[in-house]
This record gives C-alpha cells, sequence and structure tokens, in this order.
C-alpha cells in the first residue's frame, strides 16, 4: 500500500511538472497588455525613464524576458518555494488574495456537495429499486435535464424568478448594501442569503451525474447473484436494499466522491461570475480578462494538483474500501 | 416478459399447425436490428431523435426558408420630437438683388450703420460709393453710385423728389441720385433692402424683382395698388393679391424649414405668427392630408423653434414578437428567429466537428495503447494524464482572450474553437477505447483470431473496432451534448463566437445587461431553451443507445 501510494506520488509530480509547462507555454502566448499599461503609466511620471526602457525593466521582473523553457524553470524554482509572486491586477501576492477568496468558494462547494450528497443517493437507489417505473422515469429525465442545463441559462432563470419578480433575492454579489451595520450573526445570514442562488444553480447542475452514478451502479449490484441469494433466503426487501445492495453500492460512490473532495476548491468559475461572488472562479475570471499572468498561472497549477490528488485519493480509497482490491 | 408470452399464447392458437421449432415462429434478428429495436423500444430515445431531427430541420431548412440572414438589420420608423421650423425676428435687412447686379459683402453691416446714423449714402469695403433711397420704414432701395456733374437746384425733378422725401429722381433718361450735402451721383439699381419676407401662396411662387420693389413700395406708402411686370396687384395690409385671389404675404419673420423639401405655405405661417404672438405653447395646422398636428413651439429671445413629432426611420431594437419578427429583434436590430437558426447550425455543426475529431484521436491513441500495451501503452497513457489534468474552462478563457488581442475573424474563431474544445476533449474517448480494447484483447474470440494467423491489421479492424464502436457511439451522443454546452458558455462569455456570427450561446450573452434580463424575455429564452432541449435530446439518445447496446441492464 505504502509503495503503491508512493509510486503514485511520484507519478503525480512527474505528470505535474509536464501539467504546468504547457500551462505555462500557453499562458506566454497571452497578450501582456499588462506590462505595457504599466509601463506608459510609470513612464508619464516626471523625471521617469523611457517607456521603452520601462518595458524591459518590468519584462525581466516578470521573467518575460527569457525563452519559455528558461522562463518555466524560474517560475517552477520560486513555485516550488510556494512564491507564486505578485498579482498585477490585485497588486498583492498571489497567495495572500487566493487564501482571502478560497473560502467563499469553499463553502459554495461544501454545500453544494453535501445537498448533491442528500439528494443524489437516495434518488439514485430509489430508481433503481423500480427500474422503468414511473420514479424510475423521473429521476432520469430529472438528472438528464440537470446534466444538460447550461448553467448560466439556469441561474439566469433563477436570477430572474427571485431577484427580478419576486424581489427576494439580490441579483449580486456577496454582501447586501447595509452590510456593514449587521450584527456578526447578520452578516453571516446576510452572505448565506446570497449564496442561495449560487448553490441552488450548482446543485441542480451537478446533482445529475451522481444520480445517474448512482442508479447505475445499484442496478448493477441488484442484478448481481448475492442479492439474488440474500432475496431466495428469504430476506425482507428492506434488509436486501438497505443491508446487501446499499453497502456494495457505496463502494464506487465513495470512491467517487472522495476523488471530487479535492474538487471543493476548485471554484465555479462561472456560476461565480455570474452571481460575483468573489471565489477563487470570479477572481481568476476577472484575471484571465485582465492578463494577470502570475494569478492565471496559479490557478490553472493549482487546479492541476486538485485534480491529481483527487485521482490519487480516489485511487486510494478504492483500495481502502473494497477489500477484494486490496487482496489482488 | 409477461407479455411476450401473452403473445406466444395467441400465435400458438391463432396457427395451432405451427410446429414448436417452426422457422416461422421465431423471427431471428440480427445484433444490429435488435439494438435498433431495444432502442426504438426507449420512449426518451425516440423523444430525443425527435427533438434532434427537428433542431436539425429547424436550423438548416428553417435558415433556408427564411427570408432573413443572420446578420441582416431592420429598421423601422418611429415618432420622434424633431425640429420642424424655425422662426426669427426680422432685424437685418433682406436684399432683393436686382437682375445682374452684385452687392458688396460687407453691404449688410455698412447699411446698419448707414441708416441708423440717418445717412444717405455709405463706401464698401471696396472702395465703392452705394446710396439709400428711402421709401418707407425699414425698406430702401440700394444704389451704386458714381459722381456726376448736374446742378440740382436748377432741377425739377430733383425738388420734385425732395418733396416726396426721396433721394432718387430721373432726369434726361439717367437716374441720378442726391444725398443731403445736396452732391449728384449718377446712380444704378441694385438692390431693395427691407426687413420684411415675402411667402407666395402657391409653392413655387417665384417673385421678380420689380415685384418686390414695387410691391415693398406699395406696402411702405401705404397704396392700395401697385404694378409690376405689366400686372396690377391690389394691396390689403400685409397681404399682396393678385386678380382677388391671394398672391403673396408679407412678413416681418423669418420662416425656415429644418429639412429642406418642406414648404411652409402662408396659412401655416399665419397660424404659427398668431400663436407667437398670443404666447402659446404649441398650436395645431392641418397638414396636406387634412389631419390635424400639433406643433409645439420653443422661444428663444425671439428666435422660435417650432417641434413636431416626426416619423424617423431608427434601428429596430428589442422590438417584440410579432408578425415581421417572429421571435423579436436583438440589440443590433437583427432577427432573432433568423440568428436562432443560423446560430443553431453553428452550435450543432461545432459539435459535430469536435466530437469528429475527438473520436478520432482518441481511437487512435487509445487503440495503439490498448493494442500494443507495455511501453507504448504507459507511455501514451501519461500523454492522456497529462492533457486530463490542463484545466479546460480557464483555458478556452484564455485561448478566447488572446483570439481577441489578435482580434481573429467569427470564422476563424468557430475553426480553431473546434480544434482546441478536441485537443483538449480526446482523452475521455481514449481511455474507454484503451480499456475496452484492453478487455477485448484477453477474450477468447480474440485469442482464436491470433491462433488462426490473420494480420494485425484485420484483426484490429475487423475484430477489435467493431467490439468498440457500441461504447464510442454511446460517448460521442453524450458528448456532443457536452460540446455544445461547453461552445454555449464560452460564447455566453463573450469569447467563443463572436458577432456578426450568431451562436445560441451569444444569444443569451444580450443577458448580462440586466436591463435586457429584466425586459426583454424574447431575447435570451428561446436561445436557452434550444441548448437545453438540444442537449437534452443528445443525452436521451446516449442513454437510450447505452441501454440498447448493453441489454444486461434490462431485467
Amino acid at each position: 500500500m505504502k509503495k503503491f501510494i508512493i509510486k503514485r506520488l511520484l507519478i503525480s509530480v512527474v505528470l505535474l511538472f509536464f501539467v504546468s509547462l504547457i500551462i505555462y507555454t500557453i499562458m506566454r502566448c497571452m497578450p501582456t497588455s499588462y506590462v505595457e499599461q504599466q509601463a506608459m503609466a510609470l513612464a508619464t511620471r516626471p523625471g521617469s525613464k523611457s517607456y521603452s526602457e520601462w518595458v524591459a525593466q518590468l519584462n525581466a521582473q516578470y521573467g518575460l524576458d527569457s525563452g519559455v523553457v528558461q522562463g518555466y524553470f524560474k517560475w517552477a524554482s520560486r513555485a516550488i518555494r510556494l512564491d507564486f509572486g505578485d498579482s498585477w491586477y490585485w497588486n498583492q501576492p498571489v497567495l495572500a488574495k487566493f487564501s482571502s477568496v478560497i473560502w467563499y468558494s469553499f463553502t459554495l462547494g461544501l454545500v453544494t456537495f453535501i445537498l448533491q450528497i442528500i439528494i443524489a443517493i437516495p434518488a439514485g437507489i430509489a430508481a433503481a429499486r423500480k427500474q422503468y417505473s414511473m420514479t424510475d422515469y423521473t429521476v432520469t429525465v430529472i438528472a438528464l435535464i440537470g446534466i444538460s442545463l447550461p448553467s448560466f441559462f439556469f441561474a439566469t432563470i433563477l436570477k430572474y424568478v427571485f431577484s427580478v419578480k419576486l424581489g427576494w433575492l439580490d441579483l449580486y454579489g456577496i454582501v447586501g448594501r447595509d452590510f456593514q451595520n449587521l450584527s456578526s450573526f447578520g452578516k453571516i445570514l446576510d452572505m448565506a442569503k446570497h449564496l442561495i442562488l449560487p448553490t441552488l444553480t450548482l446543485t441542480v447542475v451537478s446533482v445529475g451525474g451522481l444520480m445517474r452514478y448512482t442508479r447505475t451502479n445499484m442496478l448493477e449490484v441488484l442484478n448481481s447473484d448475492y442479492i439474488r441469494t440474500a432475496r431466495a433466503k428469504g430476506l425482507s426487501e428492506k434488509k436486501v436494499i438497505n443491508h446487501h445492495a446499499f453497502r456494495n453500492t457505496l463502494i464506487p460512490i465513495v470512491t467517487l466522491l472522495g476523488g471530487s473532495l479535492p474538487g471543493l476548491f476548485s471554484g465555479a468559475m462561472i456560476t461565480e461570475t455570474l452571481f460575483q461572488i468573489p471565489g477563487i472562479g470570479y477572481t481568476s475570471y476577472q484575471c484571465v480578462i485582465q492578463g494577470d499572468i502570475p494569478f492565471v498561472m496559479f490557478y490553472m497549477v493549482f487546479l492541476a494538483v486538485l485534480i491529481l490528488l483527487g485521482n490519487l485519493i480516489a485511487d486510494i480509497l478504492y483500495a481502502v474500501v473494497d477489500p477484494r482490491v486490496r487482496v489482488n | 416478459m409477461s407479455k411476450e408470452i401473452k403473445n406466444t399464447n395467441e400465435v400458438t392458437e391463432n396457427k395451432n399447425e405451427m410446429h414448436l421449432d417452426d422457422a416461422n415462429r421465431v423471427r431471428v434478428l440480427s445484433p444490429g436490428m435488435m439494438v435498433l429495436k431495444r432502442f426504438l423500444r426507449n420512449r426518451l430515445a425516440i423523444v430525443g431523435i425527435v427533438i434532434i431531427v427537428s433542431m436539425f430541420l429547424f436550423s438548416f431548412v428553417g435558415g433556408m426558408l427564411c427570408p432573413y440572414s443572420q446578420s441582416q438589420v431592420f429598421y423601422t420608423t418611429e415618432e420622434i420630437r424633431k425640429d420642424y421650423a424655425g422662426a426669427t425676428k426680422i432685424d437685418q435687412f433682406q436684399f432683393q438683388i436686382a437682375d445682374g447686379a452684385q452687392l458688396p459683402s460687407d453691404i449688410y453691416s455698412k447699411i446698419l450703420i448707414a441708416t441708423s446714423t440717418g445717412k444717405t449714402t455709405f463706401e464698401s469695403r471696396e472702395g465703392a460709393l452705394y446710396g439709400l433711397d428711402k421709401l418707407g420704414e425699414n425698406v430702401y432701395v440700394v444704389y451704386s453710385l458714381e459722381e456726376a456733374k448736374l446742378l440740382l437746384k436748377k432741377n425739377a425733378a430733383y425738388q420734385e423728389a425732395l418733396e416726396a422725401g426721396r433721394n432718387s429722381f430721373e432726369s434726361d433718361g439717367t437716374l441720378y441720385f442726391a444725398d443731403a450735402d445736396e452732391n449728384a451721383y449718377t446712380a444704378t439699381e441694385v438692390a431693395v433692402a427691407s426687413m420684411s419676407s415675402f411667402t407666395g401662396y402657391a409653392a413655387d411662387a417665384k417673385f421678380s424683382y420689380e415685384f418686390y420693389k414695387n410691391a415693398l413700395a406699395a406696402v411702405a406708402g401705404g397704396e392700395k395698388s401697385f404694378e409690376a411686370d405689366g400686372t396690377n396687384y391690389t394691396v390689403d395690409g400685409d397681404v399682396i393679391s393678385l386678380d382677388g385671389s391671394e398672391y403673396a404675404l408679407l412678413l416681418d419673420l423669418n420662416f425656415n424649414a429644418a429639412n429642406s423639401g418642406v414648404y411652409l405655405s402662408p396659412a401655416y405661417k399665419a397660424a404659427a405668427i398668431e400663436a407667437f404672438e398670443s404666447g402659446a405653447k404649441s398650436f395645431t395646422f392641418a397638414d396636406d392630408n387634412g389631419t390635424d398636428v400639433e406643433y409645439e413651439i420653443e422661444n428663444k429671445n425671439g428666435q422660435y423653434i417650432i417641434k413636431k413629432f416626426q416619423e424617423t426611420r431608427v434601428i429596430d431594437t428589442y422590438a417584440s414578437p410579432s408578425k415581421a419578427h417572429w421571435v423579436g429583434t436583438d440589440a443590433n436590430g437583427m432577427d432573432l428567429l433568423a440568428r436562432l437558426m443560423y446560430g443553431g447550425r453553428i452550435s450543432l455543426l461545432i459539435g459535430f466537428v469536435v466530437i469528429f475529431i475527438e473520436v478520432f484521436i482518441g481511437m487512435v491513441i487509445g487503440g495503439i495503447a490498448g493494442f500494443f500495451g507495455g511501453h507504448v501503452d504507459n507511455l501514451l497513457m501519461r500523454l492522456v494524464d497529462v492533457v486530463y489534468c490542463v484545466p479546460s474552462m480557464p483555458l478556452y478563457l484564455i485561448l478566447g482572450s488572446i483570439m481577441d488581442f489578435y482580434q481573429a475573424s467569427a470564422t476563424a474563431r468557430i475553426y480553431l474553437l473546434c480544434v482546441v474544445m478536441a485537443v483538449i476533449g480526446w482523452v475521455g474517448i481514449a481511455r474507454i477505447v484503451r480499456g475496452q480494447i484492453l478487455s477485448l484483447r484477453e477474450q477468447e474470440f480474440m485469442v482464436a483470431a491470433e491462433a488462426t494467423g490473420i494480420s494485425t491489421y484485420r484483426r484490429i479492424f475487423k475484430h477489435l473496432i467493431p467490439n468498440v464502436i457500441p461504447q464510442l457511439i454511446v460517448f460521442a451522443s453524450m458528448g456532443l451534448g457536452d460540446v455544445i454546452l461547453a461552445e454555449a458558455t464560452l460564447s455566453f462569455l463573450g469569447l467563443g463566437i463572436k458577432y456578426p456570427a450568431a451562436s445560441w450561446g451569444s444569444i443569451i450573452n444580450a443577458v448580462n445587461d440586466s436591463y435586457v434580463m429584466t425586459n426583454y424575455l424574447f431575447v435570451w429564452l428561446p436561445a436557452g431553451l434550444f441548448i437545453l432541449l438540444t442537449v437534452l435530446a443528445f443525452n436521451f439518445i446516449g442513454d437510450g443507445l447505452r441501454d440498447a447496446f448493453d441489454p444486461k441492464m434490462k431485467r
């Protein structure tokens, strides 16, 4: 087991190296209008150097003057020491900005994750128990609609209904207008209120996948021999489903959920942007639009790390949960 | 199952003669037909097929039938309050110039100075001498003067003119002018200056110089009639009549129409003047068709501006659904239905092109990895892992902004988008193909195929690939939905398909303006529903195909 984990970790490091190299190469293609803008602003100051000198200096400062490979190693050697430089757009260290916004995204992700589990697993199991029944069709159709819904469209409908027509919730933002005057409990409530629509959007859009996954796996389990044996034994249907079938269905589901745990930190770019929740997704969206290379570079590598971590956790969990895998 | 048994029973009852193993009893279906039969039994899949077919018809056939193109801008006429005419009190002399004569450029200022100081002659900037002969209040005849030797004192014509208060007289067939100091000049008539304007009762009335002069003289002198160009006119106040009907009107206001080609009739002017004098804010006047039109008056220090609601051609933005535009128009005045059709083309095309490339790359790489195994497999799968780890959404956004920076054209964007999405998306297919081939390789039929010694090529293409295809089709049909969704998201963020090309995502982009979101539901709702329906339909079909290919899941 230890050997397996170490091997996977080493592979992940190698993968991360290549992924970040690719990302860095693409980032270098980005229009660096920021540098030119900054140089222009600096050059207009009294007694300042000329524009071209500023451009050269700024490029050197940000490592944009060297070649892609050289620049990458310069970036990587700093990144290993967790020094991702200063964000251009936010004018503060990338990690400082990151740690100030990540908790919005995490809260959003966690609530969605919990809701998703609460809704999807019972629904998936109910659908599988009565295949081709009305329940099954309803669950399948709802799941597919959730998968097919463009998040921006659904978010717009929610905004239209709840913010414009009913006026219950605000259109944008994480805090209301009179946030500063609220008590600390009121502040939390206010933020929670602003997270309702984004959470709803994310839940509806993502619940379908888990629902279908649960249904498929439950069906597979229900068709297996040991369930037939359990039924033949004369066990009550309740016991068959809850004890024999459900536990076995949990194996792939726990693996999947464990693998998606790191994803709680990745932020929801589209939804956060639509509701202007200042999480990591919205922050990086602004950075992409503004050409903030240090921050976007960090975010992309961060996402890659999360994906690798997710795969690793899923692999390990698979071995932990299912004794058959361990034996092999 | 029970239903089938019942059916068989019925068959047996009807055809008692038939043997149990009669070939007619059991219809043998090929595997493909079995799949098709199972697929067609799936109601959701049929719904999906119907939706997709109608989407294709809508986008491709509808686009051809639609009379509008996707980037055709529509205009509408709108009632806008615009300046119709202006009226100014005439405080400068208006000149009616005699035929063939020319006025110096500084006549306006010179004549004002001369009349206000009571002089009868003035010199222009060029040094030419001019004389003013007063006909009445603010009515002068302007002469060009040259010094002449004439004894005025004994001239009877001069005495006569002097008594009449005139400065010009005719003597021995020559026109003379005498100033206040009794210097005589030979005079040539140049113009008549007055502070009033003439309006003809007929739109095309043209007045001769002689008419102007004599009319002005008659009005100033309070005469009842005058003769000009051999015609007799009668004067009644400010109105000059010819043969009993009104011919021209004299006004001390200068009217100008805001648009050329608009004729302001004397009756209209009279109505306007009446309104001016009463200090009214507006007045009505019947137009050519006899309908009353309301005119608003704005007074700016003696300068009147008359405004009227006029029909103006404007771009037809956010027009509500109507007969001409079934779904209305968007912010650029383009027909939304046409844009939905052309947008559907792009969305569907991108979906299919991307999936085609993805399947191609995925099959080649996954196939090679699965078939050869070992180091090749290891290497290729690590490549798959690397591509899988590249976060797609930020990457698309970056590429979008790079395209923005290089100002890629609308078509170039579409091609590039296809390629990039395919290059990111093929890894899923490669994994499926590899996994499938790995498991197939171990099966007996592949061992048998190897034992018979057929070529690698035949083994791959005749035995392996056909067994992978079901999975591929399922994955591709579900992937189509994802690709359409991704493209719509990108276009929605304004980084995918751009104006003037349309895509469903870029149509919804309009909701970024919350005013549009709130007030023009018809702009964004249809496009969103189309995306939802299309993606849903592809998912239904994929789901149905999966069930059809994998009968194990059926109980």
